[in-house]
């Protein structure tokens, strides 16, 4: 049978090194990973243009990101290790910051002139030590832009129970934002000046071992922000708080005719702004040999589609909170990409590619009247590296 | 052990080396106690003994299953049962047994006989197991384990021959590793610099006898009752000394064939045959 | 809300039904059936979902913000 010839004969050596790395002296410290590693990647993403029948003014190009990526791991002293990360955005484009209707009935978007050319910078550090059965770790994470800094605690333990057949999680974290918008002093702008932005949130998982090939993880999350949630330049107005739950799972499970690892993750969310989502996506990750190399080919599919926020509207209103800002609105979007690895020596070389398309009755639920003019659709380039040494 | 063990290493402070030393060692003397056939509380000897499936801890269960899969790799060559056969081969005396008593012997050896399903395990009446072949390069493995686990960087433990290496020198020189030459014990054959990964040798000079101009070694063949013949010393290096060790053994009793496997199994090996030639990716030095 | 997380945690915990030995666990130890085995890819989307999505979170707690939301 053709899956059956591309299999490679397991030599002697690999069955006998995989049997003896699982011996278990039952008196072991959780495994700490014995080299270092250093990763770059470097990601365009770049938004499709507005169609032009719905341009109500401005430009129709949006917005053109170029981020790089870099990380560094170090295990320290045996029982503990140092995960560093940076990563620098470029970013230029327009972005809408309102809608109005045209004569069709139709909304239509009004873009910001001119080209936005920002950049940000953000890094963390977080330490682990590892012990017996568990783990326990804390990190420190900073984002600075010219209009937005944020800096961010977090703590997160693991714990491996019922002979490593179960693993508990649990992390919480807690951030402090503040806001400095650009361009002239008035309205939303000027008001929001100064304005901080504060969010405390934990999560809690379980990973359960079903059998040799397979594991499943869920987990429950809650977030609470509070403090200035409005959209400064869009001259929105939000509540000055947000409570978010989330229930996610994810399924691993390995198909060894294939050599390959299949992913199934769902997620629901809900927040007391009114917007409920779900997001289902899959992926497989298969190994194949290539001219001796290792070659790891995942394909992935993501569906998302949210309600909209109690608040929404495109219409002029007089309530007291309104947003048109289009990730509060009613829509579904589909993504699909694909991830190539080549596994050589000690280097791990990737490319990716993502496609992200969006539309109002893409939703399987929570369809509304009002519209969402300004989706976007973007495309994503990647290229990464990953060097391990000792 | 039954032989020299040695821990060289460079240490951060004198109370590391001393728990380097004391930790090792006591791991070393644990795994020794523990599968010892001479010991009446040793697992090895409750399993020899039981007349009923006795179930064994994760750490037995862990070499069981290794040399089965040994036993399965190496076309049944490699055989934890073959210790029986010790009955009839006595490397005191300069004596060959009767081949009717091999034969009988023979019966009783076989892992393919035993009862081993992953949590009990239970031998047919008279059969032995000796976890003589892999306890030592196991405890190797071990003990460096322990060094990296007191945040020991450099080190190398030796025992009796059967090496891991826990990290190069300080200054990222490796450590110079002699593999004994057969004929003269004294001078290595040849020097390997390793500084990481594991080595083991086998060879047919550490235990033997000569009977009419023939060399008769103790490593003996699970199928035919015999010492193999072919191969004068193997040494391997893998990630894992226990299974640099296994390499080993199995390629000398794979004789003549033993180079050619250990090749296709892409490891870096030398082996000297009983003629004198060479084999194997590691130059000699003369 | 609360009991639709306790009826997904309670499938969790009853699906465990084999025994996997230490020396078993090759499989599931592979890079490719981890959580999330192209770290940075997934850090990166995360970060995108949060800025152009309605919704966040889900695997882990919240982190910290940006001005892209």
């Amino acid at each position: 049978m053709a899956v059956t010839n591309r299999i490679n004969k397991t030599t002697a050596l690999s069955a006998l090194t995989l049997s003896a790395t699982a011996i278990s002296s039952g008196a072991q410290a959780m495994a700490v990973p014995e080299k270092k590693q250093v990763s770059v990647r470097v990601t365009n993403y770049q938004e499709q243009p507005l169609p032009e029948t719905r341009l109500a003014g401005g430009s129709t190009e949006r917005y053109g990101i170029n981020v790089l990526q870099f990380s560094y791991f170090t295990p320290v002293a045996g029982q503990y290790s140092v995960m560093t990360t940076a990563q620098y955005e470029k970013l230029s484009g327009a972005s809408p910051y309102g809608s109005a209707e045209n004569a069709d009935g139709q909304t239509e978007v009004l873009m910001s002139g001119a080209t936005i050319d920002e950049q940000r910078l953000d890094a963390s550090v977080t330490g682990t030590r590892y012990f017996k059965s568990g783990t326990l770790a804390s990190g420190l994470a900073v984002s600075t832009e010219n209009d937005y800094q944020s800096v961010a605690l977090s703590l997160d333990g693991s714990l491996e129970i019922f002979d490593k057949h179960t693993t508990l999680m649990a992390s919480v974290s807690t951030s402090f934002d503040t806001l400095s918008p650009t361009g002239p002093k008035i309205g939303t702008r000027a008001e929001a000046d100064g304005e901080t932005k504060r969010s405390v949130s934990w999560y809690e998982g379980v990973t359960q071992v079903i059998d040799k090939y397979s594991t499943v993880q869920v987990g429950v999350g809650y977030t609470r922000l509070w403090g200035y949630l409005s959209d400064p330049y869009k001259g929105d107005s939000r509540p000055d708080s947000r409570e978010q739950y989330t229930v996610s799972a994810q399924y691993r499970r390995f198909l060894s005719d294939f050599d390959s690892a299949l992913h199934l993750d769902y997620r629901l969310y809900q927040d007391d702004w009114g917007v409920i989502s779900n997001t289902l996506s899959g992926s497989t990750w298969t190994d194949v040999n290539v001219f001796g190399q290792r070659i790891m080919l995942s394909p992935n599919v993501r569906y998302y589609w949210q309600h909209a926020a109690d608040f929404y509207t495109v219409k002029a209103t007089t309530d007291e909170h309104f947003s048109s800002d289009y990730r509060l609105s009613a829509y579904g979007a589909i993504n699909f990409g694909l991830d190539a690895q080549w596994h050589h020596k000690d280097y791990v070389y990737t490319i990716g590619v993502n496609q992200y398309l969006s539309a109002e009755s893409w939703g399987l639920t929570g369809g509304q009247d009002t519209e969402t003019p300004s989706l976007v659709n973007f495309t994503t380039i990647s290229f990464g590296v990953d060097y391990k040494f000792k | 052990m039954g032989s020299p063990c040695q821990l060289h290493g460079f240490f951060l402070s004198q109370e590391q080396a001393t728990q380097a030393f004391d930790q090792t060692e006591a791991e070393v003397l644990r795994l020794e106690h523990k599968y010892s056939r001479y010991r009446e509380d040793s697992v090895v000897t409750q399993i020899n003994r039981a007349e009923r499936p006795i179930e064994v801890d994760t750490e037995t269960q862990g070499l069981l299953n290794y040399a089965k899969t040994c036993h399965e790799m190496s076309d049944g060559l490699f055989d934890i049962t073959s210790g029986v056969l010790r009955q009839v081969w006595n490397f005191r005396e300069p004596r060959l047994p009767t081949p009717d008593s091999v034969e009988a012997c023979l019966k009783l050896v076989g892992f393919h006989q035993i009862r081993w399903d992953g949590q009990m395990v239970q031998l047919p009446a008279g059969m032995e197991l000796d976890f003589g072949g892999v306890v030592k390069e196991y405890a190797a493995d071990q003990a460096k384990k322990v060094l990296l686990s007191l945040g020991v960087e450099h080190g190398l433990v030796d025992l009796g021959g059967d090496m891991a290496v826990v990290g190069p020198k300080p200054d990222g020189a490796p450590w110079k590793v002699g593999v004994r030459n057969p004929e003269q014990p004294d001078r290595p054959i040849v020097t390997i610099n390793l500084s990481e990964g594991a080595i083991a040798t086998s060879g047919h000079y550490e235990r033997y006898v000569i009977v009419d101009g023939t060399r008769y070694c103790h490593i003996l063949n699970p199928k035919t009752g015999w010492p193999v013949q072919g191969l004068a010393t193997v040494s391997v290096i893998s990630s894992q000394c226990l299974v640099s060790g296994s390499l080993s053994t199995i390629a000398m009793l794979k004789g003549a064939q033993g180079p050619q496997w250990l090749s296709e199994q892409g490891v870096v090996f030398f082996a000297q045959d009983e003629a004198g030639q060479h084999f194997g990716s590691i130059e000699i030095d003369l | 809300m609360m009991k639709l997380i306790a009826v997904v945690m309670a499938i969790a915990t009853l699906s465990a039904c084999t025994t996997v030995k230490p020396w078993e666990r090759g499989y599931l130890a592979k890079d490719t059936m981890q959580g999330a085995p192209i770290a940075q890819k997934s850090a990166l989307d995360r970060h995108v979902y949060f800025a152009k999505e309605g919704s966040s979170g889900g695997g882990q707690a919240a982190g910290g913000g940006c001005g892209c939301n």
